[in-house]
Formats: C-alpha cells, sequence, structure tokens
C-alpha cells in the first residue's frame, strides 16, 4: 500500500503537488503560531484559549459574508479590530490580575477563557460546520502539473504578507524593539523607563489579532466549527517544539515544516491522520530536544 | 546633597529588615560607596532608591523632592538611573538597538539620541566596533560595559551601580574600573556599591560602611572617624587574605 503510494508520488508529479499543498498550509500554520508566541514572549503566558481566538476569527469573517455581503479579504478590516477586541476584553477580565501570581494561574485562567468562548459559540453559532463560498471559492491557479486552489494561494499570501509586516514592526519601529526588549527582560526595560505593562497589554492585543487574522484566512479555505480551536493550539504547540520561542523568520520555518510534514503524512497514512502526525511529531520532539530543534539558550523572544 | 536617604526600614523577605534606620547622603559631582559584607543590604538600599523596592519606613529625597513609593520609570524621567548586579542587557537586540533603549524616554529627540549616543561610544571605544552585534554575543566584561553605556545614555543625574565587578575576571574587573574612573571626570554622581573594597575605596571620594541592614558610619574617605577606618582596615586585609590565597591555589 506504502509502496503504491510511492510509486504514485514519483510519477504524477505528486510529490511537487503533495509539497505545495503543505507549504500552502504551512504558511497559515505560522500565522497562529507567531501569535501565540508573541503572547508567550512578551507575558510568559501560555494562552491556551488561543486557538478561539482564531475561530472567533472565522466567525467574524463568516457574519460579515453573510449579514453585509462583504468578500472575506475586505473582511480583514472588521476582523482586526474585532480580535483586538476581544483579546483586549480576555486580557483585562480574566488575565491581567492573575498573571502577577505566576504562570500556572494564566494557564488556568486561560483555559477557562477556552471553555467560555467555545461553549458562547456552540450556543450562538450551533455546532454545525460553515464555509464561506465566493465566486473565486472554486478556482485553482494551475502551473503545469501543479494545481494550486486560489484560495490557499490567497490564504498563504495574506499570512506571509502579515508575518512580513510583524517582522518590520518588530524590527524596525522603536516600539517594536521596546516589545522584544520587554520580552527578553520586562525588569531591566522598566529601568529604562519603557512602560512594559502597557507593552504586554499590547503584545496580547497583537497576538490575538493575529490570532483573528488567521482565522478569516482559515474561514476563506475550509469549514470551520466551534470547536476547531484546541486544534490550532496543537500546531502552535508543534511549531514552538519546533522551533523554540525564536523570532518571526524561525516560526515560518517551523510552520512550513509542520504543513509539509502533515500533508505528506496524510498523503501517505490518509488524511484523518493528519492531527495524529503532528502529535507524533510534538512528542518525538519532545522527547528528542524539549528546548527547541533550533534554540540555543540565551536566545528567546518574540 | 543630591540624594538624601533619610531613615529608611526595609523588609526583603518575611520579617526579615534588611534595613535598618539607615540614612546616607549623596554629593553632587562625586563617587559615593556604600561597603559591607555579603548580605549587609547593599543592593537592597540601591534598589530601594530606585524604586524596585518599597522601604516600609523613612524617606528619600532626591534634589530636594520626595521620591520614595514611586516607580522606576518615573525616577528615569526624574534623572536617575540603575544598573543592577545581575545581567540586563537585551541579548537579542544589537548593542545599538540596547543603546536606543536606554534612551526611551528620549526616543521623540532624535537628534539627541544620536548626540548622546555618539558622546557615551566615545567612552566606550569598545562598544563601538560591535555596534551591529547582537548584545548576547558580548563577553561578561563587554556586557556589562553596555549596561553601564545603556544607563548613561539619558544624560543621567545620579548613577547607581550595583555590584559593577560581579562575576567578571580580574582583568575586566580593572577595565570596568577604569571606566568608571573616566567617567567620574566627566562630572557625574556615582553611587556605588561593590564587594570589591580595595577598587572601591580608591574611586569613592565618601565612603559608607555598612553591615547587618544599619549604617556603622562613613563621611569623607580621607576624614573616617578611627573605629570605622579600623573596621574597612579589617575587611581590605581579608580580601587581600582571598586574593593570595586564590593565587597560590592558581
Amino acid at each position: 500500500m506504502v509502496l503504491e503510494q510511492f510509486s504514485l508520488l514519483a510519477k504524477n508529479w505528486l510529490f511537487i503537488q503533495v509539497l505545495v499543498g503543505g507549504l500552502l498550509l504551512g504558511g497559515v500554520y505560522a500565522l497562529v503560531a507567531a501569535g501565540f508566541t508573541m503572547i508567550f514572549g512578551v507575558l510568559k503566558i501560555l494562552n491556551i484559549a488561543h486557538g478561539e481566538f482564531v475561530v472567533l476569527g472565522s466567525y467574524v469573517a463568516y457574519w460579515v459574508f453573510i449579514l453585509l455581503g462583504i468578500d472575506p479579504i475586505l473582511a480583514i478590516a472588521v476582523t482586526l479590530p474585532a480580535a483586538a477586541l476581544y483579546g483586549f476584553a480576555t486580557y483585562f477580565l480574566a488575565i491581567e490580575s492573575v498573571s502577577r501570581k505566576g504562570i500556572e494561574p494564566t494557564i488556568v485562567a486561560s483555559f477557562g477563557v477556552l471553555l467560555i468562548l467555545q461553549s458562547s459559540m456552540l450556543a450562538a453559532f450551533t455546532g454545525d460546520p460553515r464555509s464561506i463560498v465566493t465566486e473565486f471559492t472554486g478556482e485553482s491557479l494551475v502551473f503545469g502539473p501543479v494545481i494550486m486552489p486560489l484560495t490557499k494561494v490567497l490564504a498563504f499570501t495574506l499570512a506571509v504578507a502579515a508575518l512580513l509586516v510583524l517582522s518590520l514592526f518588530l524590527n524596525k519601529t522603536q516600539i517594536g524593539k521596546a516589545l522584544r526588549a520587554v520580552s527578553q527582560d520586562a525588569e531591566a526595560s522598566m529601568l529604562m523607563g519603557i512602560p512594559a505593562r502597557a507593552l504586554q497589554r499590547l503584545g496580547f492585543v497583537i497576538g490575538a489579532m493575529l490570532a483573528g487574522l488567521t482565522g478569516n484566512v482559515i474561514a476563506m479555505v475550509s469549514s470551520f466549527t466551534p470547536t476547531l480551536g484546541p486544534e490550532f493550539l496543537l500546531k502552535s504547540f508543534v511549531i514552538l517544539a519546533i522551533v523554540g520561542i525564536g523570532n518571526v523568520r524561525e516560526v515560518v520555518i517551523g510552520g512550513l515544516l509542520l504543513g509539509t510534514v502533515e500533508a505528506f503524512g496524510s498523503f501517505f497514512l490518509g488524511a484523518g491522520m493528519r492531527n495524529v502526525v503532528a502529535y507524533g511529531l510534538l512528542i518525538i520532539l519532545l522527547l528528542i530536544k524539549p528546548s527547541g530543534l533550533f534554540s540555543k539558550a540565551e536566545q528567546r523572544e518574540v | 546633597m543630591l540624594l538624601d536617604v533619610r531613615d529608611i526600614y526595609v523588609e526583603y523577605q518575611r520579617d526579615i529588615e534588611i534595613l535598618r534606620g539607615v540614612s546616607i547622603s549623596v554629593r553632587e559631582g562625586y563617587v559615593s560607596s556604600v561597603i559591607g559584607p555579603n548580605g549587609a543590604g547593599k543592593s537592597t538600599l540601591l534598589k530601594t532608591v530606585m524604586g524596585i523596592l518599597k522601604p516600609k519606613r523613612g524617606s528619600i529625597i532626591f534634589e530636594g523632592k520626595k521620591i520614595e513609593g514611586k516607580q522606576p520609570n518615573e525616577l528615569v524621567k526624574m534623572g536617575l538611573t540603575y544598573v543592577p548586579q545581575r545581567r540586563s542587557i537585551f541579548p537579542q537586540l544589537t548593542v545599538k538597538e540596547n543603546l536606543e533603549m536606554g534612551a526611551w524616554t528620549l526616543r521623540k529627540n532624535e537628534g539627541e539620541v544620536r548626540r548622546r549616543m555618539r558622546e557615551v561610544l566615545e567612552l566606550f571605544p569598545s562598544l563601538s566596533e560591535k555596534i551591529n552585534e547582537k548584545a548576547g554575543l558580548l563577553s561578561g566584561g563587554q556586557a556589562r560595559m553596555l549596561e553601564i553605556a545603556r544607563a548613561l545614555m539619558t544624560s543621567p543625574k545620579l548613577l547607581l551601580l550595583d555590584e559593577p565587578s560581579f562575576g567578571l575576571s580580574p582583568l575586566m574587573t580593572n577595565k570596568v574600573y577604569e571606566t568608571i574612573t573616566d567617567l567620574k571626570k566627566t562630572g557625574i554622581t556615582i553611587l556605588l556599591v561593590d564587594q570589591n573594597l580595595g577598587k572601591c575605596m580608591a574611586l569613592s571620594d565618601y565612603v559608607y560602611v555598612i553591615e547587618l541592614g544599619s549604617v556603622r558610619g562613613g563621611g569623607k574617605r580621607d576624614e573616617m572617624p578611627a573605629d570605622v577606618k579600623e573596621i574597612i582596615r579589617r575587611w581590605l586585609e581579608a580580601e587581600e587574605g582571598r586574593e593570595v590565597e586564590s593565587l597560590s591555589a592558581d
């Protein structure tokens, strides 16, 4: 069976097809992980509700499309402020006060946020799968033997563009550099007069916005339900295990790697095994190098 | 007086009073130091002045204004700056970016930031060679230099140095002290805490001796009361003894 698959791969350009599919997916994974590591970097908080931030973003894009007839790409203009709002509300109501007591309470608090958001979405939107169908949903780009669904190419492009903007913001602006300074040594940054608390709040909001954008992009390429969140959390964990808390570039590499491994995994083992491949990768990585494949001591940041 | 610490009490850990009624004065344009054995409360004193720890009692007056209870970022704007004992560079930022972060409160004024950076780098030529390198790649001594340089970016009125030679080799310790001596010539006021008594004494104009959270005495270095001089003499002897020991151990 596996041998047959191998010969298929070799014969029909399928190898490239699977690889491209994996990379397109990987770009979106990188986007979700970038938001997750942003929050972990500046606050040392594992935001267990990060996947729910993603799914909320999908629903915002969906309802903007259904109710106002606005294209999901243009819907980003609504999703981003909406995500900033629910990110800020979460931080203000559930995270900030417990974060001073250490990392464990924030894990419990954000797990509570996960349950609240998931149940609320189930109550409000039911568990029915939703998807956005536009005129270009069925379109594909064809390059010789390789076929790429247009929505996936758009999703990938948006993800890469967002990550590029994020990277420029963190590396070229004073506020971005200060965010990195806070993530590397919050106490020292306060000694320079940098408002570390305010920047931590900003970091959380940016993380939520990246999650919301991911959700918006996901809604363009596949159907989604209110319970999809933990899957995105898992992807973020796997990418973290691959690269450690690295910079944006490393997160992108991790995302592309995960997308590719998953694509080939599900090609050989069946699409149902996609998450098994991801979990398997996570467990193997945690066993052989718990600090991340590329991580070095003293090199952790946003 | 630039800084007056009056009778402050600080609890650091549960019910352990690390400072019990400490009073010191820092005169503008001079180097003052606080010396004493490990655990005497030297670092606690600097952290309290910088607003990292809150005193239970007593007052701290800087340029005639009460500052106890103010946050570090407010104090930076008033002209205080503090270099902690522990490593505090931002390892993933370049040397230049670290200096820019030091000038955070001036960031609206780019010309001023550039001018300060030039001035500071003149004092730290070894840093200008590494200006675009990641700070995490610097050696221990260079990292300490960067921490001091970064603290100077705001043109502070008072520089608080907490154990600048901590964790450094004797060679690097000498280099750091040479730099502090150069700094002294620029006329900046320094309040220094260090375990390296010999270096500390040689550099300081005013010295306070602290033991078990209380000041045993102090004043102008060359006009110390006889009993305080005696304490310092004993400590210096012990320190030389340790150095001789460590040399013979090599």
